[in-house]
């Protein structure tokens, strides 16, 4: 007895870590105009069993609230930033809802905070729900995908995450609010109609049909995601289901320079990052090996994957 | 306020309409029958449209003018069956079918929020028409079932069936009762009304369930049936029909008169016109207070009085003391009186002597206690003044009176042929069969042709004692009328000739008087054994009623007083009340935030070994966090104790293989053994 008590006691010391908010909805505020009417009436007529009706209501209001909070607590966030993305593309993030009490948990709600925040007392309006969570069972945990729009460059910080719910009567509203640190890169918008520079002079030219010659072909690597469907092998994932990508290696003097200077003619920053951005793609498609100057930084001519996003990192945290 | 107005699905609408149609099931009774008609043609259509598809009110404009040309129709029925002012049935009728026609055309949730309100309010409304035991059962049947519709639009149905929705909402109500309870004793009741009540709100609840079916013999009348001011032949007859209950008396320490004594006080009649009587008008009596004369020990007792309407309370017969409890006062025809009108059930508490002497020395109203009708019953006047002269005294001509009833062929029968022309003439002469209102009638009369002044006394006599509970149970049947007498130096005597004409009557009461089918029904009346055995399930079942009648029905500011008073707390008031209300809210509250706290047994015993473990292993600072694996934790706790590596290795395989891959019983016993024996030490 003693124990249960103070496991109890524990439980409610930890819960007030997590603080959890609670308002009447429309309907609740109806709810007690409703008792409070039946009350008056079972006063004016005298009518003992009228009270007690009116008092159950009450009472049941009261269990409401409680199942309300209920719901909402002894839940924990895990927010884990999935692949990076470009600009006005949705950023998504995978969301952990673990659930540590021995109860079912129904119909949540997860909303994140707006990056631009209306009014400060409007604070419902600061939330946009992005997901639904119908059910999660006692001691279990439920995975989704957050997926957020993303407006610009650079880190892309997911907001406090606020849970709520109107749950078990729709009487009370409750929310709890979780801070997040988990941020998804962002690089710039692949924009810009300049054709790709041609390598420095001196180099051996190619022509861009011969740019993918079969001597280039330098063997296969497993897929990853996010490469483009022509480098699939389809040949090798016939024969054994593994799906691979073929890997070409430039050859010398294919090396291209892109470079912040060539885009003279471009005024804006962003539009001069969302064409280098585009450049880099091109490239990479194209199997170039590629070097990136921009002012401040400068990288060497590489390619594969690990080099193409460092060029795309560089350009989604360019500061000017 | 997050909340998308779309439409409800169309199964919670369906829970809903069955959840209304339970809740309106009394109406069906109490209400006119096209207002049951209307609420099922209603719901029909919105069933048809659930199940067949059928176009609602709003699909054309042919079907809204159905819908709302029905709705008007309706209300203008209601007006005309129950005028303009709303009053309880107007207002319950009204309801009725205002609910089913917002059933047709619930088109977003704040319609079915809407419904579900007005079906809160429907149940209230059936207790303004009973407030049995059966009532209160139908109530919370019918807010689980409401509240499972709320939950039903809050929820999936993928997820939360409907018999989870009922298993929750009834475990909700369940929750809720002991704050409902709390507040029901705690609350500091007021007595009403705030507003005024309309004409038909006094009528209400005086009946039960069991005895409505005694009453349905009765050729229809409305309100209660209850005693009236003045009367008439033929009249009590009437409510002797009726089973309903009068009042309930309670007596201190179980003493009860005997049965010939139990005479209950009324209102005392004193001006005929030769068929009816009626009690002595304001200006014409002289209100001084009654002297009375006591003489050994008195009752205390407790009367429950069921409302009636009326200003009059009734005492045992004599009553020597004010009631509690009650404002009321003694008139000088020892009549109780109340100050106010007994709209709701009353509770007082009396002392009642039964040897007693009502002034003895003069009664300021005698003169009115010799008025007879002039030339009016001839052949009785010329009866009186043969036996005057034939008599001694007063007494000596009662008692000639009283051998005349009781040797003559009167009979005493509870349905005498109807009188006609001069009453008490034909009664005396020609029929002789009569009830107690014409004995006691006839026998004044006689009185006062002697120029003994006499007056009738109505109220109850009897009354059936239950064995289980000791309360004195009189109903509407017992009621009685008798006659006092004012003799010299003796005051009003009590003289009920109808005991002269049958003792039965008066001595074992009217139970014993009435057909075997009033008492036990009449399948079994028959049979000895059954019969008792159905006394006493009867007795038992109506101690309950009492009980619950008195306590739970009746409670009010009054009862409310004497319960908490009763239960310790000393001088009730709102401010004490209050006070301990938000006490108990509190401590209840806070009972039930830790309980919502309390953690359920994990099902699966080897998590509830593991939690051991872990205790265990606490005690050295090592404690799981939430979502660390049981592998990783067994690595730093090994890294902690290595002297124990083994052990916590051996009970982590065990755990993991428990739990992830298949579970045996031999697996269980080794680990529940492998824990007992994991005793950690520095």
């Amino acid at each position: 007895m003693a124990s249960a008590l103070a496991e109890i006691w524990q439980r409610l010391r930890d819960s007030q870590k997590q603080r959890i908010y609670i308002l009447p909805t429309r309907a609740g505020y109806a709810y007690a105009g409703l008792m409070l009417l039946m009350l008056l009436g079972a006063i004016n007529y005298n009518n003992s069993l009228g009270h007690l009706l009116s008092f159950l209501l009450v009472s049941l209001g009261h269990v409401t609230m409680h199942h309300s909070h209920r719901n909402l607590r002894q839940l924990t966030l895990r927010v884990t930033p999935l692949e990076p993305v470009f600009c006005q593309q949705l950023a998504r993030f995978k969301l952990t809802i673990i659930n540590e009490d021995s109860r079912d948990r129904f119909q949540l709600e997860v909303a994140h905070k707006k990056q631009q925040p209306g009014a400060r007392w409007k604070i419902f309006k600061a939330y946009e729900p992005i997901q639904k969570v119908t059910h999660i069972e006692a001691d279990n945990t439920c995975f989704c995908t957050l997926e957020v729009p993303t407006q610009r460059r650079g880190w892309h910080s997911l907001n406090t995450l606020r849970l709520a719910s109107l749950y078990p009567l729709g009487l009370f509203y409750s929310w709890t609010l979780y801070p997040q640190t988990a941020k998804v890169l962002v690089y710039p918008q692949a924009k810009g109609k300049l054709p790709l520079p041609s390598p420095p002079a001196g180099g051996k030219q190619r022509l861009k049909g011969e740019q993918l010659g079969d001597d280039d072909f330098a063997g296969l690597r497993s897929y990853r995601e996010g490469e483009p469907m022509h480098r699939v092998a389809w040949k090798a994932l016939a024969r054994d289901n593994v799906m691979r990508s073929k890997q070409f290696s430039s050859p010398e003097g294919h090396e291209l320079q892109l470079r912040w200077q060539d885009l003279d003619n471009l005024v804006d920053t962003e539009a001069k990052l969302s064409q280098l951005t585009n450049w880099v793609m091109q490239a990479d498609r194209a199997g170039h090996r590629y070097g990136l100057q921009i002012p401040g930084t400068q990288i060497e001519a590489d390619s594969g994957p690990q080099h193409q996003h460092r060029c795309l990192k560089t350009l989604a945290l360019y500061h000017g | 306020m997050a909340k998308a107005d779309t439409s409800p699905h169309h199964h919670a609408i369906n829970h809903l309409i069955a959840a209304l149609f339970i809740g309106a099931l009394p109406h069906f009774v109490y209400q006119p029958f096209w207002v049951g008609l209307a609420f099922v043609m209603m719901i029909s259509w919105r069933l048809l449209h659930s199940y067949r598809g059928w176009p609602l009110p709003a699909a054309s404009r042919w079907l809204r003018l159905l819908h709302n040309g029905t709705a008007a129709l309706m209300i203008v029925l209601i007006f005309g069956q129950f005028g303009l002012t709303i009053g309880r049935d107007a207002g319950a009728a009204l309801l009725t079918i205002m609910l089913a026609f917002k059933v047709v055309e619930i088109r977003s949730l704040r319609d079915y929020y809407l419904s579900c309100y007005l079906g809160y309010f429907l149940v209230i409304t059936n207790f303004f028409y009973s407030q049995s035991m059966l009532m209160v059962g139908l109530m919370l049947l019918v807010v689980i079932l409401l509240t499972s519709c709320l939950i039903s639009v809050n929820s999936e149905s993928s997820v939360l069936p409907i018999k989870q929705r009922l298993k929750l909402s009834g475990r909700m109500v369940l929750q809720a009762l002991p704050v409902m309870l709390i507040l029901f004793v705690l609350f500091p009741r007021i007595s009403g009304p705030i507003w005024g009540l309309p004409q038909d709100a006094g009528s209400t609840t005086t009946t039960t369930m069991s005895e409505q079916i005694t009453l349905g013999e009765l050729p229809p009348q409305s309100g209660t049936t209850g005693m009236s001011e003045e009367i008439q032949m033929g009249k009590i007859s009437q409510l002797i029909q009726s089973d309903a209950i009068a009042f309930r008396v309670e007596f201190e320490n179980d003493v009860l008169p005997p049965s010939p004594e139990r005479y209950w006080r009324g209102p005392v009649l004193w001006q005929t016109n030769g068929t009816v009587w009626s009690p002595l008008p304001k200006n014409e009596r002289n209100d001084a207070a009654p002297q009375i004369g006591i003489r050994g020990e008195g009752y205390q007792y407790t009367m429950t009085l069921e409302p009636h309407n009326k200003r009059w309370l009734f005492a045992l017969d004599m009553p020597t003391e004010k009631p509690s409890l009650v404002p009321a006062f003694l008139t000088s025809d020892a009549e109780l009186h109340s100050q106010k009108r007994i709209k709701n059930r009353a509770q007082y508490s009396l002392e009642s002597h039964t040897d007693y002497q009502l002034n003895p020395g003069g009664d300021p109203n005698l003169s009115a206690a010799l008025q007879l009708p002039e030339n009016k019953h001839p052949r009785t006047r010329q009866l009186a003044s043969e036996w005057l002269e034939q008599s001694q005294g007063p007494e000596e001509y009662i008692d000639r009176v009283l051998a005349f009833f009781n040797q003559e062929n009167f009979v005493y029968t509870l349905s005498p042929p109807i009188l006609q022309g001069d009453t008490v003439d034909q009664f005396l002469f020609e029929s002789r069969e009569g009830f107690c209102e014409h004995y006691a009638a006839s026998f004044t009369v006689l009185m006062r042709a002697a120029d003994i002044p006499a007056r009738i006394v109505t109220g109850y006599q009897g009354g059936e004692v239950n064995p289980v509970d000791n309360v004195l149970t009189v109903r509407q049947r017992d009621a009685h009328a008798w006659s006092e007498v004012w003799l010299p130096e003796r005051g009003w005597v009590r003289i009920d000739p109808t005991s002269a004409v049958s003792s039965q009557r008066v001595d074992e009461g009217m139970s014993n008087i009435l057909p075997a089918e009033r008492t036990s029904p009449r399948l079994i009346s028959q049979n000895d054994a059954l019969v008792r055995v159905w006394r006493d399930l009867r007795n038992n079942w109506n101690a309950l009623n009492t009980a619950w009648d008195i306590w739970v029905v009746g409670y009010g500011p009054q009862i409310q007083k004497e319960f908490l008073s009763k239960l310790g707390m000393a001088n009730p008031d709102w401010r004490k009340m209050a006070v301990f209300l938000t006490l108990f809210l509190a401590l209840t509250g806070i009972v039930m935030l830790l309980l919502s706290y309390y953690r359920r047994a994990h099902p699966d015993p080897a998590v509830r070994l593991y939690a051991l473990f872990c205790q265990k292993l606490a005690r050295f600072g090592l404690i799981k966090n939430e979502h660390e694996g049981p592998l990783d934790f067994a690595a730093r706790a090994q890294k902690k104790l290595p002297q124990y590596q083994q052990q916590i290795e051996s009970i982590t395989r065990l755990y993991t293989q428990l739990r992830y891959r298949h579970a045996s019983d031999a697996l269980l016993s080794e680990l529940e053994a492998q824990i007992k024996q994991f005793q950690p030490r520095r």
